[in-house]
């Protein structure tokens, strides 16, 4: 190890650098029915018809006894808040003027759920197990993308 | 397991939040030849083969194992990179001696997260890319739904939570390595900006730069270098779901199963018991709480109450990251692990100068994988 070390910090040299990287990501077979059930306004799980349960978001394998699944099953949109957070940072790390709310919505049958924007209602009123469905954006908005769906919200009896 | 492989060497370099006189392959060649003078070692001539653990993108290097032969005196040799933690990689290392196919092995692992200027934005583009990632959170807020999750579940509170930050921070005082000691307070922690509800900013073990490098040797070679190899009696290691929604949040099941796989082979039966002390992840003040109950150092929902009752405080009766912790030491991002092995080795060979902790035999290290994994790995060890 040297001798003679560095006695002032700006004598410290750094090189500066950075990439850009882009990627195109495939769906794949599980990813193409979820996300044309999307665009049709519809929750699509996946059944495994070895062990019996149901996958949400679907995989083509079953992460349970790794069978192919192979059956598709509509999921009534409506779940509950299995855990909540309200998020204060960007992805720079900067703090949100608005700061976030999201959620992690179990529905019943499933393993499995969704993450996603928790909306129309103030984060302070919001608890673990509360009844929520979720939002889709209007059918002409929808691209095929997880963003279909708009946000969710505390379930509104009808 | 019976006294089969040992760790002979350790060497380290750092642990502070800046390093700007060093380059990382400086970190490493530093601690390195600490680790090979410990030991009493040529790695040119002794060292069988080395094993490293790396992540690209927290390098800024693609194809990064590449880059970590010279430094380490493993030029032209058997070299090994794992992405995982370091304590992955230190299993890694002892399987080679276990299966007799080498005898003397190097493992090393480092941080220089203060050169990554876009942290959160390398750790969210871990997340799944189709599912979860076009939601454009900090990844942090991963942290707030499991922290949220598991106070409900296991009725633990912030408070406790904020225990965990003080009695870490202030155990680093007593570590002169460790980067992040202070004598802050609850009320401190509980006030300190809100990041991802309930998790707050000190809440987070902040990041430190620095490398740790152990030798590792069979029983044979161990006896012959050293008159205080400290032995590997268990370990391992288990990976969860990549999948957020599948996860279990309120429990650590990938800390109970990595455990369980290492008291089998330890014969430890009553964890609580027979651990004298341990170092265990808390990234996150709650994942301390939660992988003791995990690690089946108390029972479910017990956590909190030890750190009320000061029972994993230095002179309690289980005391955990006497270190100062991630919390205290700072997170080294993949050799945060290898930092929780160098203080086990240390206080089991009786060096941890002002820290030391009297009369205890085995200890027991377990690192996680940090955001957004499921994944860990544990080490039991004794004298």
């Amino acid at each position: 190890m040297p001798l003679d070390k560095l006695s002032h910090p700006q004598q410290a040299r750094a090189w500066f650098d950075n990439i850009p990287i882009q990627n195109q990501y495939t769906v794949g077979i599980a990813g193409e029915v979820f996300f044309r059930g999307l665009m049709d306004g519809k929750l699509l799980a996946a059944h495994c018809q070895e062990c019996g349960r149901t996958f949400l978001p679907p995989t083509l394998y079953c992460g349970n006894c790794f069978s192919t699944s192979g059956e598709w099953r509509e999921i009534v949109p409506h779940g509950v808040i299995d855990t909540f957070t309200v998020v204060h940072l960007d992805l720079e790390d900067n703090r949100l003027e608005q700061p976030e709310l999201i959620a992690l919505v179990r529905f019943e049958g499933c393993e499995g759920g969704l993450i996603h924007r928790l909306g129309e209602i103030d984060a302070a009123q919001v608890e673990v197990g509360m009844p929520v469905e979720v939002v889709f954006r209007p059918p002409q908005e929808r691209e095929g993308s997880i963003l279909d769906i708009a946000h969710v919200r505390p379930l509104t009896k009808s | 397991m019976q006294k089969q492989m040992a760790i002979v060497g350790v060497g380290y370099s750092g642990f502070s939040s800046i390093s700007p006189g060093l380059s990382y392959k400086e970190l490493m060649y530093e601690a390195a030849v600490r680790a090979y003078q410990d030991a009493g070692i040529d790695p040119r001539q002794d060292a069988d083969g080395f094993v490293t653990v790396a992540e690209d993108f927290h390098e800024g290097t693609s194809i990064f194992d590449e880059y970590v032969p010279d430094q380490l005196g493993a030029v032209m040799r058997p070299v090994h990179t794992v992405t995982g933690d370091g304590i992955h990689g230190l299993i890694a290392g002892a399987l080679k001696i276990l299966s007799g196919a080498m005898n003397i092995v190097v493992v090393e692992g480092h941080s220089k997260a203060s050169n990554i200027l876009t942290l959160s934005q390398v750790t969210a583009y871990a997340l799944d890319p189709i599912y979860n990632r076009p939601l454009g959170l900090n990844p942090y807020s991963i942290a707030g739904l499991e922290m949220q999750r598991f106070l409900h579940q296991t009725k633990n509170t912030v408070e406790q939570c904020a225990r965990v930050v003080v009695k870490n921070r202030r155990n680093a005082l007593n570590h002169p390595s460790a980067g992040h000691g202070s004598d802050i307070s609850l009320e401190d922690v509980l006030a300190s900006e809100r990041v991802a509800s309930p998790l707050r900013k000190l809440d987070i073990a902040p990041h430190s730069d620095g490398c740790v490098v152990f030798v590792l040797a069979s029983a044979d070679a161990a006896r012959d270098l050293t008159p205080q190899p400290i032995w590997i009696r268990g370990m391992g290691w288990s990976n969860g779901s990549y999948s957020l929604e599948q996860r279990n949040w309120a429990h650590a099941d990938y800390a109970r199963q990595a455990a369980q796989m290492a008291y089998h082979q330890a014969g430890v039966e009553k964890p609580h018991d027979e651990i004298d002390f341990a170092e265990i992840d808390d990234t996150f003040s709650y994942k301390e709480l939660q992988h003791m109950e995990a690690l089946e150092l108390c029972g479910e929902g017990e956590a909190g109450r030890m750190i009320d009752e000061g029972a994993t405080q230095p002179g309690g009766s289980l005391p955990i990251n006497v270190s100062g912790g991630s919390l205290g030491v700072g997170n080294l991002l993949e050799a945060s692990g290898l930092q929780r092995v160098l203080e086990v080795v240390l206080q089991l060979r009786g060096q941890a100068s002002a820290r030391q902790l009297k009369n205890v035999e085995t200890g027991l290290a377990f690192a996680w994988r940090g955001l957004p994994t499921a994944s860990g790995a544990a080490l039991v060890l004794s004298r």
